[in-house]
């Protein structure tokens, strides 16, 4: 017979921490999303910035930034960065919101951090349309 | 690395990481707009033209700043997440730290050569 009173530890309870498996509800998404795209941009600053120095310089460096902007991995570059820059931005807001107290409640939080998916996207692909 | 003797920089942090923020949102919503209504003609030229007034040039390097700032608490955000070896970490700060201290002369280079 087993003692009632026995406290019975379970050192080996089951993990689930492998990333792959979990399923991130949609504010979490949101969440890493918004960490990974910031650090994204960061990685890119030197590069978006020697364009930007490129583009104002001179004529003749004028012409090599829109040469190096014409390759069509600068496109997806560009492309990225805006799609990082607008999903970053659009999480801030929602994260400025929620300081603000405002959609703290599951079910706005969830609607507002589809919200920001949404909107990001559509950014992004006007930015696409109206660049090329 | 936390030095203990000082008064922890938490909210500071918190509060120049949503200073920044704004700033370039609303600095964001300006360029887009002014993109939409007055769009730089192609070429050199126009484009120089069209960061040259003193206004938007000003914006620009606060806009530029700011973005470096963010970027700064940023990186000190995810370094103190992810590095757990402090020693690692105080040299890692650094590094990114040096790389955005230059990001900030460069930037402010820029936008003052077209003057």
């Amino acid at each position: 017979m087993s003692n009632p009173n026995q406290k019975i530890v379970k050192r080996n309870r089951p993990k689930n921490l492998n990333l792959f498996t979990i399923r991130l509800p949609m504010p979490a998404l949101v969440s890493i999303m918004h960490r990974v795209s910031g650090a994204f941009l960061f990685m890119l600053l030197p590069l978006l910035l020697w364009l930007l120095q490129l583009s104002l310089s001179s004529d003749a460096s004028f012409e090599q930034a829109q040469a190096v902007l014409h390759h069509p991995l600068a496109k997806l570059i560009c492309l990225s960065v805006t799609w990082a820059y607008a999903h970053h931005a659009c999480a801030g807001v929602r994260h400025l919101a929620l300081d603000a107290h405002y959609g703290l409640r599951l079910k706005y939080a969830r609607a507002t951090s589809r919200a920001v998916l949404v909107v990001s996207i559509l950014l992004t692909l006007w930015m696409g349309v109206w660049l090329w | 690395m936390v030095d203990r003797r000082k008064p922890a920089h938490g909210f500071s942090d918190w509060a120049w990481q949503r200073a920044t923020a704004m700033t370039m949102l609303i600095y964001s919503i300006i360029i887009l707009v002014r993109f939409v209504t007055d769009t730089p003609a192609p070429g050199a030229a126009a484009w120089r033209a069209w960061f040259t007034p003193w206004a938007f040039r000003a914006l620009t390097l606060l806009f530029l700043w700011a973005l470096i700032y963010h970027a700064w608490l940023g990186v000190k955000e995810i370094l103190m997440d992810y590095v757990h070896n402090t020693s690692l970490r105080a040299k890692l700060q650094m590094l990114f730290g040096a790389a955005l201290a230059f990001y900030v002369v460069w930037a402010t280079y820029i936008i003052w050569s077209l003057a």
